[in-house]
Order: C-alpha cells, then sequence, then structure tokens
C-alpha cells in the first residue's frame, strides 16, 4: 500500500516536473494534500536529475553551436557523392545483396511447384476450383493498371531522350535502335488497349494514344528528312505537355496501386 | 525554447515540398538543402545517444547517406523529419550494438561499456557536478533504446510527447509510459550513486 502511494507521489511529481504543461495542471491538487517530507524527498532527487539533464543539454547545445554547419553539410553532401561513386563502380553482385532475392527465387519455385503438382489440369477438378467473378475482375483490374504503369514508364524515359536530341545528333544507329524500341512499344500499346475498357484506366486512353501516335512518328522517321521531323516529334511533345500529363498520371495510378 | 519553436517552424516553412520532391529525383543540390535543415537536430540525437562528438557525427553522415539512397522511397514528403529521425535512432541502435562488441574487445571484462564511453566526455557545467552529470550520462546509456530516445527528444531537444509519438509511431499514452520508467531509472541510478 504504501509502495503504491509513493510510486502514485512519484507519478505526479514525474508530471508536474517534466510533464506537458496540461499534465503540470492536473498534479497540483494531489501534490498539496501529501505529507510535505516525502514529497520534498523525492522531489530533491527529481530537482537533482532534471539539474543534470539541463547540463547535457547545455553541454549538447554548445557542440551545436561551436560547429560550422556549412563545412559539416558540405562534408555530408561531398561524403554522399564519393559513396554514390564507390557503390556505382562496384559490380552488380556486390551492390545488390542477392541473399533476399535468392530466397524469394527459392519461395516462388517452391510454391510454383506445388501449384503444378496439384493444379487441376483435368475438367473434373477444374470445376472444384472454381475462383469468384469478383476476384478475377480484380485481378483483371490491378493487372491492367501495373501494364499501363509500365507503359508510361517506359514511354516517358524514352519520350525524355528523344526531346532531348539535337538537330543533326540523330546518328543512324541511334534512329535504328530508337525504331526498334518504338516498335516494341506500340506492340505493348496493342496489349494493353482492351484494358482500357475498364472505367478506371479509360482516362489513361487518351493519353497513352498521343504517345502511340508519336511512336508510330518515330518508326517513320527518315534520315534524309530528320532534323525537321524530329521536331515536329518535339514540338508535339512540348506543345501537348506529353511528359507533364504522363507524370500527372502516372501519379494517379500509383497511388491507387497503394 | 519559443526561439528553437520558431526556428522549426521556420524551418518546415522554408524547406518547402517541391525541394522534397527535387531530392527524390536525385537532385543533389535539392538534397543539400534538406542535409543543412535537418543535420543539428540528428547530430544531438547523436550526441545525446553517445555523448561525444565523433559519433555523432558518423551518425549525421550515415543517416544522410541512407536517406539519399531512399528518398525515391518516401511517399509522403510531410513525413521527411520523422522519417529522418527513424533512419537516425535505428542507425544509433546499430552503431551502439557494433561500438559495444567492438569495445568489450578492448574494455577489461569487468568494466561495462557504458562507463568506458562516459569517460570520453567531459562536463563542463558549475552547477551540477561533474561526477552528478557524468554518472547520469552513463545512466542514459545504459537505458533501453526506445527509452533512451525518448529521453534525448523529449529532454535535449525538447520536443512534446505528441511529436515524440507521431516520430516513433507510438501512442502518446505508451510515450508517456517509457518516459516515466525512463525517468525512474535515472533517479534511481542518481540516488544511489549519492548514497
Amino acid at each position: 500500500m504504501r509502495k503504491k502511494r509513493s510510486k502514485l507521489i512519484l507519478q505526479n511529481l514525474f508530471r508536474s516536473r517534466f510533464g506537458d504543461p496540461s499534465d503540470k495542471e492536473k498534479t497540483g491538487n494531489f501534490l498539496n494534500g501529501i505529507e510535505d517530507k516525502k514529497v520534498n524527498n523525492l522531489d530533491a532527487s527529481l530537482q537533482k536529475l532534471e539539474d543534470g539533464l539541463s547540463s547535457i543539454k547545455r553541454e549538447i547545445d554548445s557542440e551545436v553551436e561551436k560547429t560550422d554547419w556549412n563545412t559539416v553539410s558540405e562534408n555530408v553532401t561531398g561524403y554522399i557523392a564519393d559513396s554514390e561513386k564507390r557503390r556505382e563502380g562496384k559490380p552488380l553482385s556486390k551492390r545488390v545483396n542477392l541473399k533476399p532475392v535468392l530466397t524469394a527465387a527459392a519461395v516462388v519455385t517452391a510454391v510454383a511447384s506445388i501449384f503444378l503438382v496439384y493444379s487441376p489440369w483435368d475438367g473434373e477438378r477444374t470445376a472444384r476450383y472454381s475462383v469468384p467473378a469478383e476476384s478475377v475482375e480484380k485481378i483483371e483490374r490491378n493487372l491492367g493498371r501495373h501494364e499501363t504503369l509500365d507503359y508510361l514508364r517506359r514511354s516517358k524515359i524514352f519520350l525524355a531522350n528523344i526531346s532531348d536530341y539535337e538537330a543533326g545528333q540523330l546518328t543512324p544507329s541511334m534512329l535504328k535502335s530508337d525504331k526498334e524500341l518504338a516498335r516494341h512499344l506500340l506492340n505493348k500499346k496493342r496489349y494493353l488497349n482492351h484494358h482500357f475498357n475498364n472505367i478506371e484506366l479509360s482516362k489513361a486512353k487518351n493519353i497513352c494514344d498521343q504517345i502511340e501516335f508519336m511512336f508510330y512518328e518515330i518508326v517513320m522517321l527518315e534520315e534524309e528528312r530528320d532534323p525537321a521531323h524530329l521536331q515536329n516529334i518535339k514540338d508535339f511533345i512540348r506543345d501537348n505537355r506529353l511528359m507533364l500529363k504522363i507524370n500527372l498520371l502516372e501519379k494517379e495510378l500509383t497511388d491507387r496501386e497503394v | 525554447m519559443p526561439a528553437r519553436k520558431e526556428e522549426r517552424k521556420t524551418n518546415v516553412l522554408e524547406l518547402e515540398r517541391d525541394v522534397i520532391l527535387r531530392a527524390r529525383t536525385g537532385d543533389r543540390a535539392a538534397f543539400g538543402e534538406i542535409v543543412y535543415f535537418y543535420q543539428k537536430r540528428i547530430f544531438s540525437i547523436g550526441y545525446g545517444y553517445f555523448m561525444n562528438r565523433e559519433d555523432a557525427m558518423e551518425i549525421v553522415q550515415e543517416t544522410f547517406l541512407k536517406a539519399y539512397q531512399g528518398i525515391k522511397h518516401l511517399r509522403d514528403a510531410d513525413k521527411l523529419s520523422s522519417w529522418l529521425y527513424t533512419i537516425a535512432n535505428n542507425l544509433c541502435r546499430d552503431h551502439y550494438s557494433k561500438k559495444k562488441r567492438r569495445d568489450w574487445k578492448e574494455v577489461e571484462m569487468n568494466e561495462s561499456h557504458a562507463e568506458f564511453i562516459g569517460k570520453e566526455s567531459i562536463i563542463k557545467n558549475d552547477l551540477v557536478s561533474n561526477e552528478t552529470a557524468d554518472y547520469l550520462k552513463r545512466s542514459i546509456m545504459k537505458l533501453p533504446h526506445k527509452q533512451k530516445v525518448i529521453v534525448i527528444m523529449r529532454h535535449f531537444q525538447e520536443l512534446k510527447y505528441k511529436e515524440i509519438a507521431e516520430i516513433l509511431g507510438r501512442t502518446v499514452g505508451t510515450i508517456k509510459r517509457l518516459h516515466f520508467e525512463a525517468i525512474k531509472k535515472l533517479r534511481k541510478n542518481l540516488e544511489e550513486n549519492s548514497e
């Protein structure tokens, strides 16, 4: 009982000394009703503690004050740049921790094996494992969103590169690889089209169609008339604020994915 | 105290969201601004944890390196400060256990790590005796990680319970309870020391 009371006194003294202002108000009445000596002893020890803590705080503040923070921030950013350089110089196997990747791969393989062994290949067994239509729709919707996002990200990087080309900079080999990439993205878009029936992705259709138009133009680029043609493509990207639209759409879809 | 609060408020206002967004795209200059605004706070966490300048500076460097590498994954720009605190706290904990393992090899087995580290710092205060403050430092270092972090944030950074709770992702009640536990231990240690 005595111990409990001591704890209660200590709790109230703690609140009055170290608590937020609202806590301090609550403790006043309680402490007034306690015999002086007990409160005084405990309070003295807390006072000593508070003085000690304040002393350490003063030491930290003085360390902060005597530090040249401009130099520190320069050193820190330099340290980051150095670390990044070292990191980029390392082979991929050293940069990436392969242990979790290999573990994940092993788990996926195991699950896939179990699925293959127990999967319902014949019609009779298939009937027993029916999936609700709602789930199928949801999977389809998520897949559509995921694929659209992937398409947008690739297109964004590709179009940003195209926008950066200066007249005459486009060599035949660069043009060839760009055309190949544009064809690849056109194929991807064809696969995406059926997802756009989904109401959630209908807004993406318009932007993806504009991107597709650009890719057709890139595929049709010819070396002998590329400067003017390339300029038209760049103008289209700029005038239609295509990059901004892609960024906004990308953000919207990413938020929904979360 | 009001000046410090004002400084904090100004920092938040000045470090506009677009700086954070730019930093997320790998813009080093924008990230430099983040370093400039938060370095003092991270330093005081490190100093409070290790009670010496060298370790505190190491925590500052490592915290910002981790932050730079991970900022592209920070979805909510408003959470930057608590995210940095979390990185710093975790680094302190990891660095402390590494240091402890390293120091155990160097120090005699009967001398605790906290006692060893406590020797590195010197108290420059005429109101509180060196012995008391030194002993208190060692006691703080012996606290469990969460209690230590709460003591640092509450007493050395003057944060409110609500702010600490947000940073540590706990309820205000839990923070108050852990703070009380920490104070109880520190008081008891000081009492025993003075007897």
